[in-house]
């Protein structure tokens, strides 16, 4: 019965874990300068992140003129690009996070479209 | 090698994220939302600029020591270059993205939202604090602009200044400033010329000072203020100094553009350049004019008197100096002349320092005024002057001088309603004496010489005699000598008796003061009392006077004598508010002494000074039981009004009328007159200075019994008078002696009407005097009164039938020496004057027999 009882306990925390609203994000945002893309970026992502994950992410801004050794890993990146490094899995979106809808989705904040 | 399924779904999902990835790239290219791409590889990576970005404006920022970050309205921080991040001591990627309010100064948040909140159409600048990663405060400036570049709408651009590095710079700059500020507001006057002396700056106060505005001496040489007081030397060895050493230090007279001298204190130094080589001078000056005055201020202080502006002590030396030299010099005597004023104590004492000060400013302008033009006059104490005369000639001829000072003072001074009268005495000394004598020396001669004439009555000069080695000591060694000889107890009392001459009763004693000076022997009052006239230790002595009386009172009743003493009071001590008290204190202290036995002396003169605080504190007395007595009666001036007023029980009349009453019919006259007013007033009288058995039989026929005298018993040590008052017995001329009536007066005054007619023609022979004394046998008194008695009770007594002849005869004789005289026959009117003496003799002899009952 013990057994029984707190393999259901950590089942209810998992899936307690796997629920959004409780998940921590860390997100990483290539920029190059101050392109009016790279403004756009950054001042969408900020209002996106404030919206829908305030208090829960971290969020880096990385100018890759000045610190091009932080895209080590990565062959081509466009500018802007954001990565989701956590939760998994990794993803990016590309672009100056003008659509929220798009930038939700890729943050596993929206089902993704059939 | 095979791949498994499992391997080709896993490569096909990566090849189609892959896929997705390179689409949503393309899509964003496409749609304009990718500014550049970035290629990796081993050698570097490659950046492609799609559009909008300029990279060789973008390498400058990088590059830059000035921190640079675009910022959106709310403060998000869109982007920072690597300075910033330094700045904020933080990785560069965890500064953009944030929010630079994180990074600034709680208080300098409002700065920064202002700095954000300003419209885009310019450019604003503001100095706040940023707070390092590690907690330190950075104070930064910064630009901020509002780009109004298309696609970068609402970006603020700042550019960060480190305040701190700068900080060295604003310290300088604040330096500069405030030297700037120092030489424009200095309150020195400052001028600075090239190497060439050519003004070059002046500051305001250097306007201020010389007069001239900065325009009129640019390019001009310093010698634009020049006074021409210095000559070529000074400015020899100015340039000396400035060459020698780089400054020169001084006073200096230049002239004000009005042409005014002025002094000022001046200070040049060479600014010289790297080399060595001078670039300016600077001269930084001070108006000293108004110091000099100051100066010259203190200087009058410190060689004038405050009060009279007269020369003090000090100058008075240096005159007395140079006065000697010039004395010796010129081969001719100089006078010093010490002056104190007597009596001035009384009317600081009466009326206060402010009167007594103003009495001291009228008297010095007077007493200056009273000497020459090249005489010095000083004042160098109190109430103490001092006067250097020079080239007197001789001391008769500066007697003159001495009288003029004697009575510019004497004269009365009016002080609002007050006249004031006081006298000075003057001590006199002449230079040169002898060899090696000193200024302090002349003066304390002086000051000798002064004390003499206050003891030989005051209202005089005394001129020191350098023959004589009178040993004595200046006043002030006097007064600490009373002073000591209180302490040692060198003052005693001697008693002189008073008596009733009528019934030979002994009335009581008069105290009086004695010194027993350890070298000058025993020292009668006139010889002390004088020099503390004025002195608070007069008081003292009076209460030590009272006391010793009392014990002495004390001392004779336990013998089983009573004796009322009197005790003489001056008139400081009579004014002291605390008289009263004083004297119930020193009665306490003797409880076997009856009050009523002690008596009080006090002249005439002094009671009267101030009738009604002297009747105030007489009649105080008597309330104690003690009684006064008015002492010297007769050499005052007092009013009938004011005698009356007087509450005293005795009037001793002065021993002067009674000595002189028997050959002076003046004399008897004022006794006579002293008598009556006595008796009208209801005082009793007693005569001083009785000398022989005649004085008192006239005073007795005069109605006066009470007397005192040598003639009676002169004043002894206390220890005697027990003996004395056991041996005394009264005259026996003085037995039976009537009071002569009214009526009867010519009679007594016949003796010394008759002996003084007699001296006038004596000396009138002599040619001494002009006329005799007119005096015809019924013109005289006694004449009248023989008339008059004739028929009168007198008239059957033989010696009145005796008298009769004699009177005439000596009337007769008289007559005929004048005639003699008359007729140029002197030398025969001279050899009767025996003769005429002989016929008053016997007169006079008839006289003493005749019987007045």
């Amino acid at each position: 019965m013990a057994d029984k009882k707190s393999i259901d306990s950590r089942a209810a925390f998992e899936q307690a874990l796997k629920t959004s609203q409780n998940q921590f994000y860390t997100l990483r945002l290539y920029v190059i300068g101050t392109s009016p893309q790279s403004v756009s970026a950054i001042n969408n992502i900020k209002n996106i992140c404030e919206e829908h994950l305030q208090g829960r992410y971290e969020l880096e801004v990385i100018d890759l003129y000045q610190q091009p050794q932080l895209a080590q890993g990565q062959q081509i990146i466009a500018s802007p690009t954001l990565i989701k490094k956590l939760p998994l899995p990794l993803r990016r979106v590309i672009g100056d996070m003008s659509n929220a809808e798009r930038v939700l989705v890729g943050l596993d904040l929206r089902p993704r479209p059939k | 090698m095979t791949r498994s399924g499992r391997e080709l779904i896993v490569e096909n999902e990566d090849l189609r994220a892959r896929l997705e990835e390179t689409e949503e790239t393309l899509r964003a290219i496409r749609s304009g939302e990718v500014d550049s791409l970035v290629i990796m590889s081993e050698v570097g990576e490659q950046i492609f600029a799609l559009t909008g970005a300029d990279q060789s404006y973008r390498i400058l920022v990088e590059d830059m020591s000035e921190g640079a970050l675009t910022v959106n309205a709310e403060g998000l921080i869109i982007y920072a270059n690597r300075r910033f991040a330094e700045m904020l001591k933080m990785p560069l990627e965890k500064v953009i993205g944030g929010s630079i309010y994180l990074w600034v100064a709680p208080d300098s948040q409002p700065i920064l939202r202002s700095l954000l909140g300003q419209s885009a159409d310019g450019k604003c600048r503001d100095e706040l604090d940023l707070v390092s990663n590690e907690g330190a405060k950075v104070p930064i400036q910064f630009s901020a602009s509002y780009p109004l570049v298309k696609g970068m709408e609402g970006v603020i651009c700042l550019l960060a200044t480190d305040l701190s590095e700068i900080n060295e710079f604003k310290r300088n700059e604040r330096e500069l400033k405030l030297a700037a500020s120092v030489f424009t507001h200095a309150s020195e006057g400052i001028l600075i010329t090239d190497a060439h002396g050519h003004i070059i700056n002046v500051n305001d106060a250097f306007t201020r000072i010389t007069s001239y505005s900065r325009d009129e001496v640019l390019g001009r040489t310093p010698n634009i203020l020049s006074s021409g007081r210095q000559d070529k030397g000074f400015f020899a060895a100015l340039w000396h100094d400035l060459t020698e050493k780089g400054h020169w230090y001084g006073e200096i007279w230049n002239r004000r553009k009005n042409g005014e001298v002025y002094a000022e204190m001046l200070r040049i130094s060479a600014l010289c350049d790297s080399d060595g080589k001078v670039t300016e001078y600077v001269g930084l000056f001070s108006d000293i004019t108004a110091m000099k005055e100051h100066e010259k201020q203190l200087e009058h202080i410190a060689h004038y008197d405050a009060l009279t502006n007269l020369p003090n002590r000090v100058l008075f030396a240096d005159r007395m100096q140079q006065g000697m030299l010039q004395s010796l010099r010129r081969a001719q005597p100089l006078a010093v002349v010490f002056l104190d004023l007597d009596g001035f104590k009384a009317v600081n004492d009466t009326h206060g320092h402010a009167v007594g000060d103003r009495l001291l400013i009228n008297l010095s302008s007077r007493m200056k005024a009273a000497l020459r033009e090249g005489d010095t006059f000083a004042r160098i104490g109190g109430d103490e002057f001092v006067a250097l005369l020079l080239d007197i000639g001789s001391i008769a001829a500066c007697q003159l001088t001495l009288n003029r000072l004697l009575a510019a003072v004497a004269q009365p001074v009016q002080i609002d309603d007050l006249v004031l009268h006081v006298t000075a005495s003057l001590g006199v000394t002449v230079y040169p004496q002898g060899d090696g004598i000193e200024a302090d020396q002349l003066l304390r001669q002086a000051d000798q010489a002064m004390y003499l004439a206050k003891i030989a009555g005051k209202n005089r000069f005394h001129v020191f005699d350098p023959t004589l080695d009178i040993n004595l000591r200046s006043y002030h060694a006097n007064l600490e000598q009373i002073r000591r000889a209180l302490v040692q107890r060198e003052f005693l009392l001697y008693y002189q008796p008073k008596v009733n001459m009528r019934t030979g009763k002994i009335v009581g004693a008069e105290a009086l003061i004695r010194w027993q000076h350890p070298e000058k022997g025993l020292l009668l009052p006139a010889e002390f009392l004088p020099l503390i006239e004025d002195h608070p230790l007069n008081v003292e002595l009076g209460e030590w006077v009272i006391d010793s009386a009392l014990t002495q009172m004390e001392i004779w009743a336990a013998q089983g004598w009573t004796l009322p003493v009197s005790v003489n009071i001056s008139a400081r001590q009579l004014k002291q508010a605390n008289f009263v008290d004083r004297l119930r204190i020193l009665l306490a202290a003797h409880t076997k002494v009856n009050p009523n036995d002690l008596e009080m002396e006090v002249l005439e003169t002094s009671a009267l000074d101030d009738l009604i605080r002297a009747s105030d504190v007489i009649e105080k007395c008597r309330a104690l039981g003690v009684l006064f007595a008015l002492d010297d009666f007769g050499t005052g001036y007092s009013s009938l009004t004011y005698l009356k007023r007087l509450p005293v029980r005795w009037l001793k009349i002065d021993q002067s009328f009674v000595r002189d009453m028997l050959d002076d019919p003046d004399y008897l006259s004022i006794l006579t007159g002293v008598l009556s007013l006595a008796l009208a007033f209801r005082r009793e009288v007693i005569a001083e200075g009785v000398e022989t058995a005649a004085h008192g039989a006239m005073l007795l026929q005069l109605g006066c019994d009470l007397a005192q005298g040598f003639g009676i018993a002169r004043p002894m040590p206390a220890g005697e008078l027990p003996n004395w008052m056991v041996n005394w017995h009264k005259e026996p001329e003085w037995n039976n002696l009537p009071t002569v009536v009214h009526a009867d007066l010519p009679l007594l005054f016949a003796r010394a009407e008759h002996k003084a007619w007699v001296v006038t023609i004596e000396s009138f022979l002599r040619g001494e005097r002009a006329a005799p004394m007119q005096l015809d046998h019924h013109g005289c008194r006694f004449g009248a009164w023989l008339d008059s008695v004739s028929t009168a009770r007198h008239a059957m007594q033989p010696a009145i039938k005796a008298i009769e002849p004699l009177h005439l005869q000596l009337h007769e004789l008289a007559a005929d020496l004048c005639a003699l005289h008359d007729q140029n026959r002197n030398e025969d009117a001279l050899a009767k004057v025996g003769e005429l003496k002989e016929l008053l003799a016997a007169m006079l002899n008839q006289l003493k027999s005749l019987d007045m009952h």
